[in-house]
């Protein structure tokens, strides 16, 4: 579903992606990369895989989409874990020409850029992107958009008392629009959703807004 | 190999007669067969009801076998930590009466870190320990050197560990300490189950050949009594919360010392406190309400009260089916359907609890085919027919638990661990395959990959299987004993206190500003937050408040009760005439389902097609408890929706299930018959119940005992943090990566068990296949076919007011009937 802010124009993509035709940009938000490592690393026998699939995923978006640049809004990395240093910067290897800007997250505190994506540029929380502005927590408040992350945020849809089915989605509260996680293996945040809010979910490769009107209990 | 025959009894057997002789008391028969067996170094299994010495049976053997009592000599492991305390208590005592210096003390979740470290550096005599907290002993070398000394471990209410995943971690504990000390002799104490040859079995595992069976004799009488309606015309057909005996059940409460009132929920438990309460106010400081969902401070309150004799009548559930030594209570009394006869017979053995006494059991049935079961009951009960506990077949999570455990409590060598893990019962027939999976879980990190990362469990050049890194130790060491499934969320006052806990659903059910009854007292819900909800006396005095029902509490009725029904209706029908009470008062609502339809015979299978104004409705009574008929109605659902789309509902009894849809069925017997064929019954139920959706909630459990899911607690480091995921997210990402991964099998063979029965199911099927199909087109609602039809209205969501169509559905039936 294609719809249109007040500047230029925005496309929320199925994959949990936002893409700016005219830019020629893409926005994710938390890759959560090398989460399953982490795991291991403490005794927790979880596979390896998710980490292959997110970046494969990143890579079919870029590709077909065109875009020329990619912006990442925090939380690229899980931790610092030791065997996925090269991870990222190997994937960006493989994008020679993309331009990959990054805001770096909560997750993100002790990631040593410079070796682990030494070609990113790295933007401070809440720079100026054209008339919008890109941060990783959503701002209390703002002057104009901000694209954000952070809270992988999900609804969950089903009758009262029932098991529910729980989904990723988009959600805007003023002037921030939350990105749902990325990565797989990454987990939801249920919204508190408040009159004005507006959320979109992925519905069979498009994105549909789910209306004030059919709010779950 | 001819058993010695014990003519002459050992010195032993005298020196504990001699004592029993200084308290006036006499030897049972089996008690003195124990403490000769005791002496021979046997192991066994005592089988006694409870109330007939079977504690002292088992003890006295350790207690006076030799003088040399220094180092730890004996576990007594019991199933319920609460009962700890009481145990060490009844243990002690016969130490102190024979002068003997040596200590009896606890080892639970309880025991505080102090008296712990005491244990440790100075063990005493015996320890009282539950088998989470022995598998926590296992993890520390220090005990486990202390282990390598004892003489005797003993398993109080086997029974109850069997048939559970803490049974199986009970046999692998002991195969460990038999591992660590050879000359072990273990003894079990069970009450009356049906198979309990295999109890044995399963207690001793690969040692079972030698181990003695030993009965006490069961001479204890029990009655069982039921409450008539006065009019069994007007008495409900259906309906299970049903207060209409109340006034008789107060004069007979009122007639008592005291009374333990078990109900079969903890609705209704709530349901029957409010009931009593509101009859007699004047009983407000001599009524009690117990059940798991109440603090256990309370709870503990209520159980000393009824030790001092100071309650009238405690309302409860299973909760009180265990132990608590109490003898004043002088009546039982069971509302609704007794479920087991072992249950029945449990509960009745807490009335008369002393050897000689007669324990006495008052049937309080809420709707008229409850006569029924509490005469077959009886009938099953005097010819000692017993439900058989099925012990829990190689569960993989814990299996891996338990190798982590002996990892971290001085390693092993993999032959000789194999070799140990098949000396039990649940692993007995463990493939190389299961093994060495289990073994790359958790020293590689799963058998496809080997991740340079994963270091949990490591071998040195010798072969020795450790674990050494603290961090990995502590975390594990906070996993064991979270086999049982966490409680829901926490009820708590603003001050902190805490009422108890219900589960998420119930809460999330009610908004803040409400009031809802828990505990026998109202509460307004003042806020939920995370797993807390904060609760307040409300306002209002006189405030009103929704019962919370609990999920889980409904337990089937047993294979063994719903066949003696069957027999009840045999009879009914063919002859001899029962003479029993409630048959007798039964009978004119029986005869109604002849005139209507058919009481039906153990050989057949009946099903009913009826049409009322709400549509058209088949009715099966497979008679088979209420998840199977569940899962067999749902199953039928399925069949039929593949030929073509339909929608139908299901609603399962005990008896029997309901399809209700709006078209009409119009099948032959054939087509009946084929419809329930047991062929590709796994397929077909996976496909009819989204098995994977059930594997994904459930595997939350097994992915805890795994050691997948850190249990966090309040506190944790920050690290922690980054290792939390929910057990839905773990679920998805091995069913992608890992597919192949035991233990997402293995949750879906145990939902399917815990969820539907499964295996009662297949049998059920399978017997059905030789029983004759009636088909029978009723005019009416028959009296078998009416509780169905009244549980889907009670609990349809559409129907504007259930309760106003109940009543007169009921009144325009029992006219017909007249």
């Amino acid at each position: 579903m294609e719809f249109r802010f007040h500047i230029g124009s925005l496309i929320l993509l199925a994959e949990g992606a936002a893409y700016d035709r005219e830019a020629r940009t893409l926005f994710v938000a938390d890759l959560h990369i090398g989460k399953s490592t982490i795991f291991r690393e403490a005794g927790l026998a979880i596979p390896d895989g998710p980490d292959e699939t997110n970046l494969a995923r990143l890579s079919s978006l870029v590709t077909g989409t065109k875009v020329k640049t990619l912006f990442i809004l925090g939380d690229v990395f899980h931790a610092r874990a030791r065997g996925v240093e090269r991870t990222l910067a190997d994937w960006h290897e493989r994008h020679p020409k993309l331009r990959c800007c990054v805001v770096p997250g909560n997750h993100d505190r002790r990631i040593p850029w410079r070796e682990w994506l030494p070609a990113a540029e790295i933007l401070r929380e809440g720079e100026c992107v054209g008339a919008m502005r890109v941060a990783h927590f959503p701002p209390e408040k703002s002057d104009v958009l901000t694209l954000c992350g952070h809270l992988h945020p999900g609804i969950a849809i089903g009758r009262p008392r029932q098991r529910k089915l729980r989904l990723p989605c988009f959600w805007q509260r003023r002037n921030a629009l939350v990105l749902p996680a990325f990565g797989e293996f990454t987990g939801l945040q249920i919204i508190d959703r408040e009159p004005g809010d507006q959320v979109w979910i992925p519905v069979g490769g498009m994105v549909a807004e789910v209306a004030w009107g059919n709010r779950d209990a | 190999m001819p058993r010695p025959k014990p003519k002459v009894h050992t010195a032993l057997s005298r020196r504990a007669s001699a004592w029993f002789a200084s308290r006036g008391w006499k030897p049972l028969p089996f008690q003195r067969e124990v403490w000769d067996a005791y002496e021979r170094g046997e192991s066994g299994l005592i089988h006694a009801p409870t109330g007939l010495g079977k504690t002292l049976a088992a003890w006295m053997g350790p207690v006076l076998e030799n003088d040399d009592r220094g180092g730890l000599c004996v576990l007594w492991i019991t199933p319920l930590r609460a009962l700890a305390a009481d145990t060490v208590r009844s243990l002690q005592e016969p130490l102190d009466g024979l002068g003997i210096a040596a200590k009896v003390e606890a080892r639970t979740g309880d025991t505080s870190s102090s008296a712990r470290a005491r244990q440790k550096a100075k063990p005493p005599f015996a320890l009282v320990t539950t088998p989470e907290s022995l598998s926590l002993m296992l993890t520390d070398e220090t005990r486990v050197a202390q282990l390598k000394g004892l003489r005797a471990v003993i398993v109080d209410e086997w029974h109850e560990l069997l048939g559970s995943k803490r049974g199986v971690q009970t046999e692998l504990c002991l195969a460990r300490l038999r591992a660590l000390q050879p000359k072990l002799q273990i003894w079990g104490l069970s009450a009356t189950i049906g198979n309990l040859d295999e109890a044995m079995r399963v207690l001793l595992g690969s040692r079972a050949g030698d181990g003695r069976m030993i009965h006490g004799k069961d001479r204890k009488r029990i009655e069982v009594e039921t409450l008539m309606p006065a009019d069994v015309e007007t008495f409900p057909w259906s309906g299970h919360l049903g207060v209409k005996l109340v006034g008789t059940v107060i004069e007979r409460i009122d007639a008592a010392q005291t009374t333990l009132l078990f109900t079969n929920t903890r609705s209704q438990t709530e349901i029957w406190f409010q009931e009593l309460l509101s009859a007699r106010p004047d009983w407000s400081d001599v009524l009690a309400m117990h059940h798991s969902s109440i603090d256990r401070a309370d709870r503990e309150v209520t159980e000393q009260r009824l030790r001092d004799g100071t309650v009238k009548c405690v309302v409860c559930t299973s909760s009180l089916d265990l132990g608590v030594d109490f003898s004043p209570v002088e009546q039982v009394m069971q509302v609704g359907s007794p479920k087991g006869i072992a249950r029945l017979l449990q509960r009745a053995g807490r009335s008369g609890h002393r050897p000689g006494a007669v324990s006495r059991v008052l049937g309080v049935p809420t709707n008229a085919l409850e006569l029924i079961e509490f005469s077959a009951a009886r009938e099953a009960m005097d010819a000692r027919r017993i439900e058989v506990r099925r012990p829990v077949q190689k569960p993989l999570d814990l299996l891996a638990q338990h190798v982590v455990t002996v990892a971290l409590g001085g390693g092993f060598f993999e032959e000789e661990m194999l070799a140990e893990i098949r000396s039990t019962h649940a692993f007995a027939t463990i493939t190389d395959e299961e093994w060495k999976w289990v073994l790359t879980f958790v020293t590689t990190g799963g058998a496809l990959h080997a991740y340079p990362q994963y270091r949990k469990v490591t071998r040195d050049e010798n072969g020795l299987h450790r674990l050494t890194d603290e961090r990995m130790a502590r975390v594990h060491r906070m996993n064991i004993g979270t086999i049982v499934a966490a409680a829901g969320v926490a009820l708590r006052m603003k001050n902190g206190r805490s009422v108890g806990s219900v589960e998420e659903w119930f809460i999330a059910g009610i908004k803040p500003g409400k009031c809802f009854i828990f505990g026998g007292r109202c509460w307004e819900l003042v806020r939920v937050y995370g797993l807390v909800a904060t609760v307040q006396a409300p306002a209002k005095k006189k405030a009103r408040g929704e019962i919370p029902s609990w999920q889980g509490g409904k337990s089937p009725l047993s294979s063994e009760l719903s066949a003696a029904v069957g027999e009840k209706l045999l009879r009914f029908r063919e002859g001899p005439a029962d003479r029993s009470p409630e048959m007798l008062k039964v009978a004119p609502i029986l005869r109604v389902q002849a005139k209507w339809s058919i009481v039906p015979r153990p050989d057949e299978l009946l099903i009913e097609q009826t049409t009322t104004r709400d549509g058209h409705h088949v009715y099966i009574y497979a008679f088979a408890g209420r998840l199977v008929n569940g899962a067999l109605g749902t199953l039928v659902g399925y069949r039929l929706g593949k030929a073509a789309p339909l929608t139908l509902r299901v609603t399962p009894n005990d008896y029997g299930v309901e399809l209700h849809g709006s078209t009409p069925f119009e099948l032959t017997a054939d087509e009946w018959r084929e419809l329930l064929s047991p062929d590709d019954l796994l397929e077909d139920v996976l496909a009819s119940v989204n098995a994977a959706e059930l594997g994904r909630h459930h595997f939350r459990e097994i992915a805890r005992v795994a050691g997948l899911i850190m249990s966090g607690s309040p506190g944790a480091p920050p690290t922690m943090k980054t290792l939390q995921a929910s057990s839905g997210l773990l679920y998805d990402v091995f069913a992608r990566y890992d597919p192949a991964n035991l233990l997402l099998e293995q949750s879906q063979r145990e939902v399917l068990e815990r969820q539907m029965d499964f295996t009662r199911l297949r049998e059920t099927m399978e017997a059905m296949q030789h029983r004759t199909i009636i088909l029978k087109n009723c005019e009416r609602l028959t009296p078998l076919a009416f509780p169905l039809w009244a549980d889907r209205i009670a609990h349809s969501v559409d129907t504007e007011d259930p309760a106003a169509t109940l009543a007169r559905m009921l009144e325009e039936l029992e006219i017909a009937a007249r």
